[in-house]
């Protein structure tokens, strides 16, 4: 129907474009029969032809004149369609509210994603040529490992061998201490190589680069964040020196440069040292410890510079087995290591906004095609008054470019709200989510949308009325007894379709959903609740490595924090869970066979009070914990977690077993097992770790606090604050918050696409609803009659009620099951934003199909029910 | 002559078209010869600007035009009022005698 319309359509395009031969052919007619005429009068059959050329005027004046009309008459009919069509918007206003609504939430919703999109994804990163930028990352698959950081004996081979890159950088991360500004500070700080920033393609904004050729070890250059802070944007901050608190030699840094604004690496980064790595002092054994990237020289292609790589980490296998052996480099573009994670998230959203618009648009030309309905005579009687099909069309798409234009406007500012709400409830780990802004090209992209939105609406109501046999609508002047017609057929399939996408989003969201609460109901291993935790970091110069005033200190400030009042417990732990830093150390297991260096065992080493376990609410599996007689100088002893007892010491006791290893520090005995603390995020299973007490480890001159309180955690902030800051003149305290909020922050993302996808979920269910209602209410209208007859004839109001509603699960039944098919393809493509829940989760599908089906009866009940009230005599009468 | 068909009026020159159609459907070049017979030559059309105001008619919606054959049968282009140009045609016809009749009477007086 559609498609022969369609056809008609493109036929009188193609007509008129041969107008200027009908014109043609019109004139020579014209010319023939005036020429005939002057031969009966008895001129010459030159001077007759003559003649009549010269009372017709000159052809291409004619021409002209002809397309003028065409030009003038078209703007008569828009401006003329465009009154129309405000003039029929005005008398319908809550039609036209209500369609304006729909498109506003469509095309904003839309417009917030795109700008998200655009700038987290699509924005180049603020860096020259930043496509050219790859990161470098090492892969196992015999050991398992992935995306780990290189060895720097493979980057110096790399910087030797390899011709695709201009250059290759490395960085590894040292959160210092900055002493000598406004106030100690602690501070984000990573060591670089000296081409670190040509290589990224960064020019400082004040003072100069590191040099790549004798560089003062005592060189740093400063985020442009840090100079603001702590040096009042001061131009004269260059050639000024900054202390880290470090022992004499290493402590004085000098600034030679600060960083221009938008230059935020990776993350936050406030200072960065140089460090080189020199052959001499590289172990070709050693960690895979330091962070790669390198430069594409012009016009290499990344799978290149794979290809080469790949070829010489072969024969770096080749060379070294014992510590090669199995090795690879992955090279992928910088933007997508820092971006990838977002990725899968960003683009199903925009899938789903996309579902969502596509609805609105469903909805709206639903609506529109019963008002079509409801003005066929209007239009059979204009067809027959000789008006042409396309003036027909045209106020459609003049009305529904209005509606959509005005629904657009409205959904910038919907977009506005949308984007304001990211910006404040945006998590901080999508890098640039909250720079996301209403720009010009996110503008420009809701405008398009409008465009599309109008000629999409304008289509289906213009064909219809096109398609209209002007003796059909004339002749039955009343309504047909029942609806089959073919428009009803069409919007039916909408009501399907409709029906099919909300499907789809709510089974999306409510996989969303599920997955929140899994993790939700995970237990990270301690008890967070009631929990402070408040990090003090002191001076390395102060408290040099292997002094017990360390250990001393962090004694002196659990004993103070234990007086303060509503203190329960006090512990101290190196690297707090969820924290985001965790240290790993090779060791081997007393009386195993020695693993090769490529594969020796690592766990994560912590240092803690022994009263840490019992603060943070660690329970006791096996053995026993940390207590005052595993005090300095008496013999070293660890404590372990299940996963290290699981995955080393699997069917042999743990306690008692000997730890070895080249550091003296890893050689003990295993005393006790605790149970697992989930130490990376939320949704990872803890890794191996072992325990040493702080009076028995060489121990960091940084520790978290973990304070158990009775009451509410965040009362304490300033005691605790307070009692740390009087402990030290030169020690920094850092992150005094309750330890819900690390919780509350290693779920934020998942926290923020459960808010995105259930918004978008349950606003297609409304809309949905919103499209049944209407076609429901629309074909009650329609079946007036045959209703009237039924219920003259002694039909039940529950009879009425199952026949309105009968044709109504039908639809709803056909979307149900169109949506689920399509939601179990679909959904595939959610696994990487999913937590312990399948793409097919059955209850999923259950629970939200019955959602749908409740919410989509709902809005049919009442337009049923309003059958049972027709008066038969009333309707009967009025045909 | 040339003066005096460009002095006519383009609503006069739709409303005679219309009017020379209302008799029924008829090509162009005999909507010229019948406007200039029937106003006694004294109305000469400009044949030239016959066709784009035929066309005006027609995206108005007052004329439709079909191929069919002349009368010594050779395919000619028939221009036919429409419902709607009727319609348009009596009200037009009403308001030019109101017109005309209002400038005799003032003419008249004087």
């Amino acid at each position: 129907m559609i498609l022969a319309n369609l056809a008609r359509q493109i036929r009188a395009f193609y007509q008129r474009r041969s107008l200027d031969e009908t014109l043609d052919e019109e004139l020579r007619f014209h010319l023939e029969l005036e020429t005939e005429k002057n031969i009966r009068r008895g001129h010459s059959p030159a001077e007759a032809a003559r003649q009549a050329r010269v009372s017709l005027g000159g052809m291409v004046k004619i021409k002209e004149e002809y397309r003028e009309v065409e030009l003038v008459q078209w703007w008569l009919d828009a401006w003329q369609d465009l009154r129309y069509a405000s003039r029929v918007l005005w008398r319908s206003r809550s039609f036209t509210i209500i369609a304006i609504l729909m498109l506003a939430l469509g095309i904003g919703a839309n417009t917030a994603i795109f700008s998200v999109l655009l700038t987290v994804l699509i924005q180049p990163l603020p860096y020259r040529d930043a496509d050219r930028i790859v990161w470098l990352s090492n892969r196992n698959t015999a050991l398992g490992v992935s995306g780990a950081f290189l060895n720097p004996a493979d980057i110096l081979d790399f910087r030797e061998q390899s011709h695709s890159f201009e250059r290759i950088a490395a960085w590894g991360t040292l959160p210092q201490n900055l002493y000598g500004a406004r106030t100690p500070e602690r501070v984000e700080g990573v060591y670089v190589t000296a081409n670190f920033f040509r290589t990224l393609g960064v020019q400082p904004q004040l003072g100069r680069d590191f040099s790549e050729a004798n560089e003062p070890d005592n060189s740093v250059i400063i985020s442009h964040g840090l100079w603001l802070r702590q040096f009042g944007g001061d131009s004269d901050v260059v050639g000024k020196e900054i202390s880290l608190g470090l022992p004499a030699g290493q402590d004085v840094l000098k600034i030679i440069g600060v960083l221009p604004a938008e230059t935020n690496f990776p993350m936050r980064v406030d200072l960065f040292t140089m460090a080189e790595i020199n052959r001499a002092e590289v172990d070709r054994g050693g960690s895979h410890n330091w962070r790669t990237i390198a430069r594409l020289k012009p016009g290499v292609t990344i799978a290149q510079a794979q290809a080469e790589v790949d070829g010489l980490a072969r024969r770096q296998e080749e060379l070294y087995p014992d510590t090669n052996k199995g090795w690879q480099v992955q090279l992928q573009p910088l933007r997508l290591y820092l971006f990838g994670n977002s990725r899968a998230a960003l683009l199903l959203l925009v899938g789903a906004v996309a579902m969502v618009l596509m609805i609105a648009w469903a909805n709206v030309t639903n609506l529109q095609l019963g008002r079509a309905y409801a003005r066929r005579r209007e239009f059979a009687l204009r067809l027959a008054l000789g008006a042409r099909r396309a003036r027909l069309i045209r106020p459609f798409l003049f009305e529904n470019l209005l509606l959509s234009i005005l629904g657009g406007s409205a959904g910038v500012i919907i977009a506005v709200f949308c984007l304001s709400a990211v910006r404040t409830l945006g998590p901080d780990s999508v890098p640039r989510l909250k720079d996301a802004s209403l720009n010009v090209p996110v503008l420009l992209f809701a405008f398009a949308l409008s465009l599309l939105s109008g000629v999409v609406l304008g289509l289906a109501p213009a064909f219809q009325a096109s398609a209209m046999a002007i003796n059909d609508a004339l002749k039955h002047n009343h309504t047909p007894a029942t609806s089959s017609r073919p428009s009803n057929r069409f919007r039916r399939t909408l009501v399907v379709v409709q029906v099919a996408l909300a499907v789809i989003l709510t089974t999306g969201a409510g996989l969303v959903v599920k997955s929140f609460w899994r993790l939700q109901a995970v237990d990270p291993g301690l008890k967070a609740d009631g929990l402070l935790t408040a990090g003090l970091s002191l001076s390395f110069a102060d408290y040099p490595n292997g002094s017990p005033k360390r250990a001393q200190l962090f004694q002196r400030a659990i004993d103070r924090l234990s007086t303060l009042p509503g203190v329960t417990s006090v512990g101290a732990i190196s690297h707090l869970p969820l924290g985001g830093r965790t240290m790993k150390l090779p060791f081997k297991i007393a009386g195993q066979p020695n693993a090769s260096p490529s594969n020796e065992s690592v766990a994560d080493y912590r240092v803690v009070s022994p009263s840490y376990f019992k603060a943070a609410g660690i329970s006791l599996k096996r053995g026993r914990m940390f207590d005052e007689s595993d005090h300095r100088g008496a013999p070293q002893v660890f404590v372990v977690n299940e996963a290290f007892a699981r995955t080393f010491l699997s069917g042999i006791e743990p306690v008692g077993v000997r730890l070895d290893g080249d550091a003296e520090f890893v050689r003990g005995e295993i005393i006790g097992v605790v149970a697992n603390v989930r130490h990376q995020g939320v949704e990872f299973d803890a890794d191996p770790a072992f325990y040493v007490s702080y009076e028995q480890s060489p121990t960091f001159p940084i520790m978290n606090f973990v304070v158990r309180t009775e009451t509410n955690p965040s009362s304490l902030i300033v005691p605790v604050r307070r009692e740390l800051e009087a402990l030290d003149p030169r020690g920094v305290v850092f992150n005094v918050r309750p330890f819900d909020d690390f919780i509350a922050d290693a779920v934020a993302t998942r926290r923020f696409n459960l808010w995105l996808f259930t918004a978008f979920g349950l606003l297609a269910v409304l809309l949905a609803a919103a499209g049944i209602h209407a076609m429901m209410s629309f074909a009650v209208l329609q079946r007036k009659r045959e209703i009237g007859i039924r219920i003259a004839l002694g039909a039940q109001k529950h009879a009425v009620v199952r026949l309105i509603l009968a044709e109504a699960t039908r639809l709803v039944g056909l979307g149900l099951l169109i949506g689920f098919c399509l939601s179990l393809a679909l959904t595939q493509w959610m696994k990487s934003i999913l937590f312990a829940v399948g793409t097919t989760d059955p209850l999923t599908y259950v629970t939200m199909g019955g959602l749908v089906i409740s919410i989509a009866l709902l809005a049919c009940w009442i337009p049923a029910r309003r059958a049972t009230t027709i008066n038969p005599i009333r309707t009967l009468r009025a045909e | 002559m040339r003066k005096q068909k460009d002095d006519l009026l383009q609503g006069t020159l739709d409303l005679l078209v219309m009017k020379t159609l209302a008799t029924g459907p008829t090509h162009g070049w005999d909507i010229a010869q019948r406007i200039q017979q029937v106003s006694q030559n004294v109305l000469s059309v400009n044949q030239g600007s016959l066709y784009p105001a035929l066309h005006r008619l027609e995206l108005k919606g007052w004329v439709i035009a079909e191929w069919g054959a002349s009368e010594n049968n050779r395919r000619a282009r028939f221009y036919k009022l429409t419902p709607a140009g009727r319609k348009h045609l009596v009200a037009e016809t009403a308001a030019w005698e109101r017109v005309a009749g209002a400038i005799q009477l003032v003419l008249a007086q004087g």
